[in-house]
């Protein structure tokens, strides 16, 4: 597609057109950052703009062009990191005020070291939820981060920069993290499309943890081509993250046409049939009508599954904070203070049942994927809330809105199983909703093909919102 | 088993002190709403029957 502003194409546009010379790295670097001045006073998504490291990385792109080197895959497309990625020069703040009295990271993390070496230009870091225990995008410390679509509402968190930056096309593509539907639910809330890759795909190595043993990172975007391209340029194995499994990660940009063709697809019933709004509702209906879906299949004790996934989080997450927990409670950002307070004092058997469920869970869902190849649920339960709400109506029961966003992501992360957000705009809906594409762990090649289908089929999509002035 | 009765404010009044955490007057109610929460969702894990054979699945290796 040609677009008169570079800026508004895809990151697979971009890099097509720096390497066809139509623009220069230096350009797309400009461009990004003149449109963060235009639009993030709006919108609230950087939290810190790093202009000369973007246009020394382009300086460096366009003199090996200039001499008639290749360009590596991304070279001149422009992203900004969730600010929990370490970015060498920068205290690695992690949405919280506490983190940024911490001395300025010396390197930065391994994904944004793999995408420097593709080319790209880190043009900032983004807003986020304290310590990523967030699910709204609020923040005590930065200010909320607003919805592109409607900047009187959430962006979702935790990753909420991350959603927004891209929905508001700042940039093509963000890196974000997600424990517990992080990328998901702000990829729905702001209509990206993102992935969580399974767990262990991509190396955690330089960010901060929230909880190591669920923790993922992964990219938003405007395409699932694009996620695609950066999956293959991700991916791997990295001594540094523990939990870096040695999978072999073959590309997927090469099979990505393939789209739909021969999959077992099927709706996830019972767990992700309660508690949706008419909008999650229809946007799962909308696309199994578009894919031809008749069939359901059941996650077995879902339900259990987000409590233990619950229960790990809080206990786990506020065991990493304890000491800062008991000399600097009141610096925490009151919204995540409560629940870490509480974590603090679960006790270890509650968390240790949990974890064995884990096992048991796992197991349970690999049966399931012994006769389908990808399953269809929704990402939220509804449409993104106006910011400052605090309860929803689930199945006609007031529930408190931030830890309940992410009923449906819970379960799926819980268990590392690779999922893309893809985002739908329903008929004369003012804002995007998604759904997760789930594959079996390691086959981020089946979701990313469906959520490719989705697109082709025009079911999903996620054009940059017009923000009023 | 099916799961004691959880009071929160006790649980509170009990564990804090022990981990050297103070919970001002202001968060209290936060805080007991969380544990709260969390209860129940723990009971909904403690009372799944799980074999003893089925281990966490830690990732360190030696």
């Amino acid at each position: 597609m040609q677009h008169i502003n570079p800026l508004q194409g895809t990151a697979t546009e971009i890099a097509q057109m720096v390497q066809r010379g139509e623009v220069s790295a230096d350009d797309m670097a400009r461009l990004s950052l003149a449109a963060i001045e235009a639009i993030d006073p709006r919108i609230n998504a950087v939290t810190d703009i790093t202009a000369e490291r973007a246009l020394a990385e382009a300086e460096a792109i366009d003199a090996a062009h200039a001499r008639g080197e290749p360009l590596p895959p991304l070279a001149g497309v422009p992203y900004a990191v969730k600010n929990l990625y370490d970015i060498e020069g920068l205290p690695t703040r992690a949405g919280s005020r506490i983190n940024r009295e911490r001395p300025a990271a010396t390197a930065d993390a391994a994904l944004v070291s793999r995408l420097k070496a593709a080319g790209a230009l880190l043009v900032g870091a983004l807003n986020m939820g304290e310590y990523a225990y967030d699910f709204t995008g609020e923040n005590a410390h930065d200010g909320a981060c607003r919805n592109p679509h409607d900047p009187a509402r959430m962006a979702g968190g935790s990753s909420s920069g991350s959603g927004a930056a891209v929905a508001a096309g700042m940039v093509p593509f963000a890196l974000a993290s997600d424990t517990n539907g992080s990328i998901r639910v702000p990829s729905s809330f702001c209509g990206t499309f993102g992935l969580k890759p399974t767990f262990g795909r991509f190396s955690r190595a330089g960010t901060f943890p929230f909880v190591a043993s669920l923790d993922h990172l992964g990219p938003l975007a405007r395409s699932a081509e694009d996620l695609a391209l950066l999956y293959d340029v991700l991916a791997g194995h990295d001594p540094a993250d523990p939990a870096s499994a040695r999978k072999a990660a073959p590309p997927v940009t090469p099979v990505l046409e393939r789209g739909a063709e021969g999959l077992r697809l099927a709706i996830a019933g019972d767990w992700f049939r309660r508690n949706a709004f008419p909008e999650a509702t229809a946007a799962v209906e909308t696309v199994a009508a578009a894919l031809g879906i008749t069939r359901e299949v059941v996650l077995p004790e879902a339900e259990r599954a987000r409590a233990s996934a619950y229960v790990i989080s809080t206990s786990e997450g506020a065991a990493l904070h304890l000491e800062r927990l008991q000399t600097r409670a009141a610096d925490f950002d009151p919204d995540t203070r409560d629940r870490f307070l509480a974590g603090a004092m679960v006790p270890a058997a509650w968390a240790n049942k949990a974890q064995r469920f884990r096992t048991w869970f796992r197991e349970a869902v690999k049966s399931v994927f012994e006769t389908v190849d990808v399953i269809i649920a929704p990402a939220t339960p509804c449409f993104a809330p106006e910011i400052g709400q605090k309860t929803f109506l689930l199945d006609g029961v007031e529930m408190p809105v931030r830890p309940n966003i992410g009923v449906y992501t819970q379960p799926l992360s819980f268990i590392g199983l690779p999922v893309v957000a893809a985002p739908l705009w329903l008929e004369d809906a003012g804002l995007p909703i998604a759904v997760q594409v789930i594959a079996a762990p390691w086959r981020e090649d089946l979701a990313l093909r469906v959520a490719h289908e989705l697109e082709r089929r025009g079911t999903a999509q996620a054009p940059i919102a017009l923000i009023p002035a | 088993m099916t799961q004691p009765a959880f009071d929160a404010d006790t649980f509170l009044d009990t564990v804090a002190p022990a981990l050297g955490l103070s919970v001002a007057p202001d968060w209290r109610a936060g805080v007991c709403f969380h544990l709260t929460v969390t209860a129940r969702a723990a009971g909904l894990v403690l009372d799944f029957p799980l074999s003893d054979e089925i281990e966490a699945a830690p990732v360190f290796e030696p």
